[in-house]
């Protein structure tokens, strides 16, 4: 006992001091989490929710129509519903957990070609009973989302959505988007009910069921960018240009769309939307400018080369400049995603960065 | 009870010239003097991960390189090797024989599975038991590594969860003791959690010889968001857990307990304040077996606390910053902090959450 007294006194002397560190103050904390609601999550919910409402309503005129005009329509519209839920799928916290929500949106990685097997197989029975009303939220995650809309509109047979006859394809398409714009309302709705996940958010404190103090909100936002840009290299870009097995343009996300890239941009504009519109750039302490120029600057250098590479996956692959390129954009990403993790955790008093603090 | 714990001399004698030798000078004096080596994995200042041999002081004596990030650690006192875990959802587990006479074995998860940061050797270290990730079937199993044949995998039990975490064995070597965290996660995901609203933690006592599960204990219904994470064992047979919180953070959940085979789960009732302080997170548990004392960390608290590991009482709180790993010491416990601390002394890295005991 002696000992444990002894280890007990000489770790309190040293550590005493050092027990409020530098970390930011909840007062410097709360107003960037009420500007991430107010001007990044909600926005960015609600911009999904438009997209989705505006892809059902053309899926529901090419299902009248039948003709090449409303086809287009509708497959602008789903780029447009890609782009938006691109830009916000980066925040994987709070309600969008629930409930397999994300994946019932968007399924992926699909390692086994679950949604091409089950899409296939549901476009072939051609059962109306199985697309009625609300009974796509209840089949596979893998067919009610916008991996199963895509095949729809792109993938083998979709021709036959231009023919001028009522066909059974659109329906299913149909009945994908209504969904889609029903989980779409659901997320909106959660983030903008009163007294609900967005106050939570907004202020942190004792008696906060999501986040006791400042520390733990700035965690979650970091979190949500360092995770972020992981999930955008790994699983967007290496899946398909390094994954297993080699490169592979059919491993992409969306790569029948041919919108593989537009949404990889997309992914690092809405990370880029909570480093710049929180506000979290403002209550760095220390070498702040060094940190978030060089930051800003590596945003800005993914964002340029991801549209620079806009083009089909395929085409990339067979580039040698294209390919280079990419591998330009990996590299940026891993090197943003460290500067966040490592500089700026640190810059916030986290002892060794963001994942440092994400024990188990 | 056979000590698992190996002499000092006896580490000194099997480390040999070798090993000595390759020690700055301040190391080798560190390890002549202490009464206690620890093992803990490490984040250098350059971004480089490792693990470290560290003296009951706090000084580091030896360090060894790593792919990447580790998490937990295991030691088999009987040959004189250390395991450490890739944290989750990594795929690596780097064995080191401290003798020096081998070269570090490094052995990757079979595809399909990837690691959970822990393990444990069988008491005869013939075996290496490591807790593992069946990602598409979402089930927790365990992975049998033989440790007198390079280590190569030979089978695997399911754990009878979701989401283990830390691996034990019970003193007689027969029950391998499973937290199984009840959280789901694939790789394809990353570290986010995906089930924190159906959760299903437990704690599972496996036949170690058959795989056959003995006896499981669920988390209580009201219980159901606390993820059981981290295990250690009394000189009584008292399976001491800690726990995790994943429900509302203004909720004040009992955070650690204990239970013996057949007995239904004891919950531990921390004063209200010290409940508060340890944030709802217990990062690693020690039993110091001869002190009848239990140690408990939270990093995210900046807190410990030590029990009596008979009447489960609070014997002591300590506001420590980052308190991570913890394990027994002579007397009382070595305990790091994410900021480098060890004992007394701050060194330039990050220590990970556990360390465990070499001699």
């Amino acid at each position: 006992m002696r000992r444990l007294v002894l280890t007990l006194s000489a770790a309190l002397c040293v550590m005493a001091p050092a027990a409020k560190a530098a970390f930011v103050t909840d007062e410097a904390v709360q107003p960037v989490m009420q500007k991430t609601v107010d001007d990044v999550i909600i926005p960015g919910y609600d911009a999904f929710k438009s997209a989705a409402d505006a892809s059902s309503a053309a899926m529901n005129a090419l299902c009248i129509a039948n003709d090449k005009a409303s086809y287009e329509g509708a497959k602008k519209a789903f780029a447009n519903l890609a782009g938006a839920w691109s830009r916000i799928e980066v925040l994987r916290d709070g309600p969008v957990l629930d409930n397999n929500m994300f994946e019932r949106v968007l399924f992926f990685p699909d390692r086994k070609g679950l949604a091409l097997k089950q899409i296939q197989a549901m476009l072939a029975a051609k059962d109306e009973n199985d697309i009625a009303g609300t009974s796509m939220k209840g089949k596979s995650v893998a067919v009610q989302g916008l991996t199963g809309l895509e095949f729809v509109l792109f993938g083998s047979g979709s021709e036959e959505l231009s023919g001028g006859k009522d066909n059974f394809r659109c329906h299913a398409g149909r009945a994908i988007a209504a969904n889609v714009a029903v989980l779409a309302s659901e997320l909106s709705d959660a983030w903008n009910a009163p007294d609900g996940v967005a106050d939570r958010w907004r202020r942190p404190g004792p008696g906060n069921p999501v986040f006791r103090n400042g520390e733990e909100a700035l965690i979650a936002l970091l979190g949500t960018l360092v995770r972020g840009l992981e999930t955008t290299n790994e699983k967007r870009l290496t899946i398909f240009a390094a994954g297993e097995g080699g490169a592979n343009p059919k491993k992409a996300l969306y790569w029948r769309s041919g919108l593989t890239m537009q949404s990889v941009a997309d992914n690092l504009k809405g990370l880029k939307a909570f480093w710049d519109d929180s506000g979290m750039q403002g209550i760095i302490k220390g070498e702040s400018s060094a940190i978030t120029t060089n930051i800003n600057f590596e945003f800005k250098t993914a964002i340029l080369t991801a549209e620079k590479l806009d083009m089909p996956v395929d085409k990339i692959l067979a580039d040698e400049k294209a390919r280079s390129r990419l591998e330009f954009l990996t590299m940026t990403i891993a090197d943003l995603q460290a500067r966040l993790n490592n500089d700026y955790g640190r810059a916030m008093g986290l002892a060794a960065g963001f994942t440092f603090s994400d024990g188990d | 009870m056979r000590s698992t714990l190996i002499s000092r001399r006896g580490f000194m004698r099997a480390a040999g010239g070798l090993f000595l030798a390759g020690l700055v000078p301040g190391a080798a004096f560190a390890l002549e003097k202490t009464d206690a080596v620890f093992a803990a994995a490490y984040l250098d200042p350059d971004g480089y991960f490792g693990l470290a041999t560290v003296a009951e002081d706090g000084t580091i004596i030896d360090r060894s390189p790593l792919p990447r990030r580790a998490h937990g650690l295991a030691f088999d006192p009987n040959f004189n090797r250390v395991v450490a875990f890739a944290r989750r959802p990594g795929t690596f587990a780097a064995i080191f024989d401290r003798t020096g006479r081998a070269a570090p074995v490094v052995i990757t998860s079979p595809e399909g599975r990837h690691f959970y940061g822990h393990g444990a050797f069988s008491r005869d270290g013939r075996l290496l038991y490591a807790s593992e990730n069946d990602f598409d079937n979402a089930r927790g199993v365990i992975g049998l590594y033989d440790a007198t044949n390079g280590f190569a995998r030979i089978g695997e039990y399911p754990t009878y969860g979701v989401g283990p975490h830390d691996l034990s064995i019970s003193l007689d070597g027969k029950l391998l003791i499973v937290a199984n965290g009840g959280i789901e996660t694939h790789p394809d995901f990353g570290r986010t959690k995906l089930n924190l609203d159906r959760m299903e933690p437990s704690l599972a006592l496996i036949d170690a010889a058959s795989g056959a599960l003995v006896e499981k204990h669920d988390l209580p219904a009201n219980l159901k968001q606390l993820s059981t994470r981290h295990i250690d064992l009394s000189a009584g047979n008292d399976i001491w857990f800690a726990c995790q919180y994943e429900g509302a953070r203004d909720d004040l959940p009992p955070l650690i307990g204990r239970f013996r085979q057949g007995d239904a789960l004891q919950f531990i009732d921390l004063p209200e304040e010290t409940a508060r302080n340890m944030a709802n997170y217990v990062g690693a548990i020690a039993v110091n077996r001869a002190d009848n004392l239990v140690a408990a960390t939270s990093p995210r608290g900046g807190t410990y606390v030590v029990l009596d590991a008979t009447s489960g009482q609070l014997v002591q709180e300590v506001a420590l910053q980052g308190a991570s790993g913890v394990a027994a010491g002579p007397h009382g416990f070595g305990i790091s902090t994410e900021r480098g601390m060890f004992d007394a002394r701050r060194s330039p890295v990050n220590w990970d959450q556990h360390v465990v005991r070499l001699t």
